[in-house]
């Protein structure tokens, strides 16, 4: 009576049978909605079973809910959500800048937005910045990034799109610059925590941890003592911090374990596994690695908490204005008087993010099925890196 | 740790743990059970996924008519319908009904002083 199990059939309409009426073009398409593997078989099972139901009304409702079957797939979910998501931001970035009258402005904060997000559809697919490496640390530096990126995109957003002054200068040089800024910190978050990066597990978690722990202790002092500090030196010196002390711990880690470059199986909080598989930096590399990683997250997670601070708490604005500026414009003057240092601590974070990718980018590990072209007996960039930091 | 179906997947594995020898077609399964196939199939798949259930294909598929899909659970998946089966309602008249009276142990005495109690 029964066929074994991966002997499929021949489909439903194999023995040439009527044409379809409307239930069974309705489940010929929920089949297609299908994914192939493992599933498709599925599609033939509920076109087989729609050929044995007579009733026109009872087919339709067959039809229906095997349409519902299919769109409900966890991965055709997966598959359209992502997209979907993308297309909604960039729909609610349009609606978002409605009120920005200069026309140039919103078409450069909705770029801007665009940029953002082919960055991350690119970093899903193989290649320089994705997929994300397998462990928990590449997918949390890499998610925290998006989420500060972001966070930074939005909060420029909600600066401009109400902006009356000086609009041309702001599309012109301020998004462009902005966008350039973010789109360094975004390629250096995705190649960093990409497949093919030398950084290992341990060195991201050190590197994020480093750059979030030093950051949100300079946070804690800001939050008790308002309003914020007039001059960016501390945000500076924590920046600094978080690079040294990154790189101090990834150096006594791999001195610990005897080889940086070696897959680490004895990780930070357990989150460096079989994955990591840091072969093409040596300990140094993997220091420098962590540093730049730590002062990346630093810098931008500063910047970002110290615009939330300036844009909604005036109470955390300084009072930098001239005495003789009135009242009613005293607070948006405190404002761009008090951003000013704080977006060089973010610029000096696009160059660290910058430098960072650079590293990743050259000391990069070729993906299985995609050699990289190399003069027979030459050593690789990567290793000619390697061994200058191993060796001096 | 295996999660706690979700109660139309209880109703399914009831249904075929009823008679676990038997191939069971989708469409009356999903006729007995009261479930329309968009809530049917994808349960289905599950247990396929888990190795609950096993599937395989009609041979003696009448002639002009496609052969159909048959479900039938795994070894695996009736000891998991067995664990998961829903117990049967909780009737206190019933148990009332059914427990013979004598002193002071039974659910009725009980059920006295627990009315005594208020």
């Amino acid at each position: 009576m029964t066929r074994a199990e991966g002997e499929v059939p021949a489909g439903p309409r194999a023995g040439g049978g009527a044409p379809a009426d409307l239930a069974g073009r309705l489940l010929g398409w929920a089949v297609r909605l299908l994914p192939p593997a493992g599933r498709r078989e599925w599609g033939r099972a509920m076109q087989a079973e729609l050929a044995q139901i007579e009733s026109a009304a009872e087919r339709r409702r067959f039809a229906l809910g095997c349409m519902r079957a299919s769109l409900t797939q966890p991965r055709l979910l997966v598959a359209a959500g992502y997209p979907s998501l993308m297309l909604g931001a960039i729909a609610g970035t349009v609606v978002w800048t409605g009120r920005v009258t200069y026309a140039p402005l919103r078409a450069g904060l909705i770029g801007l937005v665009a940029i953002l997000l082919a960055l991350s559809w690119l970093a899903r697919r193989p290649g320089v910045f994705g997929p994300v490496a397998e462990g928990l640390a590449a997918r949390l530096v890499r998610v925290g990034g998006y989420l500060l990126v972001g966070a930074s995109a939005v909060l420029t957003i909600h600066s401009l799109r109400l902006a009356t002054n000086s609009l041309p200068e702001k599309a012109g040089t301020g998004v462009p610059i902005i966008t350039t800024v973010l789109v360094l910190y975004t390629v250096a978050f995705v190649t960093v925590t990409a497949r093919g990066s030398a950084a290992g597990m341990r060195v991201l978690a050190i590197g994020g941890g480093c750059g979030v722990a030093a950051a949100v202790a300079c946070l804690v002092p800001v939050l008790v003592f308002p309003p914020l500090p007039v001059s960016s030196a501390w945000a500076i010196a924590a920046i600094a911090t978080a690079g040294c002390a990154a790189a101090l711990i990834s150096v006594s880690r791999s001195n610990r374990s005897g080889d940086a470059g070696r897959p680490a199986l004895t990780g930070v909080a357990g989150v460096a596994g079989k994955s990591d598989l840091a072969g093409r930096t040596g300990p140094v590399g993997q220091s420098l690695i962590a540093l730049l990683c730590a002062a990346t997250v630093a810098a931008l997670l500063i910047f970002v908490y110290v615009d939330v601070l300036l844009q909604f708490f005036p109470h955390w604005v300084p009072d930098t204005s001239p005495v003789n500026v009135p009242a009613a414009n005293r607070l948006d003057n405190n404002r761009r008087g008090a951003e000013d240092p704080y977006f060089a601590i973010l610029l000096m974070g696009g160059l660290l993010a910058a430098t960072l990718s650079t590293v990743i980018i050259a000391t990069r590990r070729p993906q299985p099925g995609r050699p990289e072209p190399l003069q027979p007996g030459a050593p690789s960039p990567p290793d000619l890196l390697a061994h200058e930091w191993t060796h001096g | 740790m295996v999660r706690r179906p979700s109660r139309q997947t209880v109703v399914v594995l009831s249904a075929l743990a009823a008679d676990p020898a038997t191939w069971r077609y989708g469409y009356e399964l999903g006729q007995e059970v009261g479930l329309k196939a968009g809530s049917l199939y994808p349960i289905l798949m599950r247990l396929c996924d888990r190795q609950l259930l096993e599937h395989a294909w009609e041979t003696d598929a009448p002639p002009g008519r496609p052969p159909r899909h048959l479900y039938r659970l795994t070894a695996a998946g009736v000891r998991f319908a067995a664990e998961t089966a829903p117990v049967p309602p909780h009737d206190p008249v019933k148990d009332l009904m059914k427990s013979p009276v004598k002193g002071p142990a039974s659910p009725l005495a009980q059920a006295g002083e627990l009315r005594s109690a208020w």
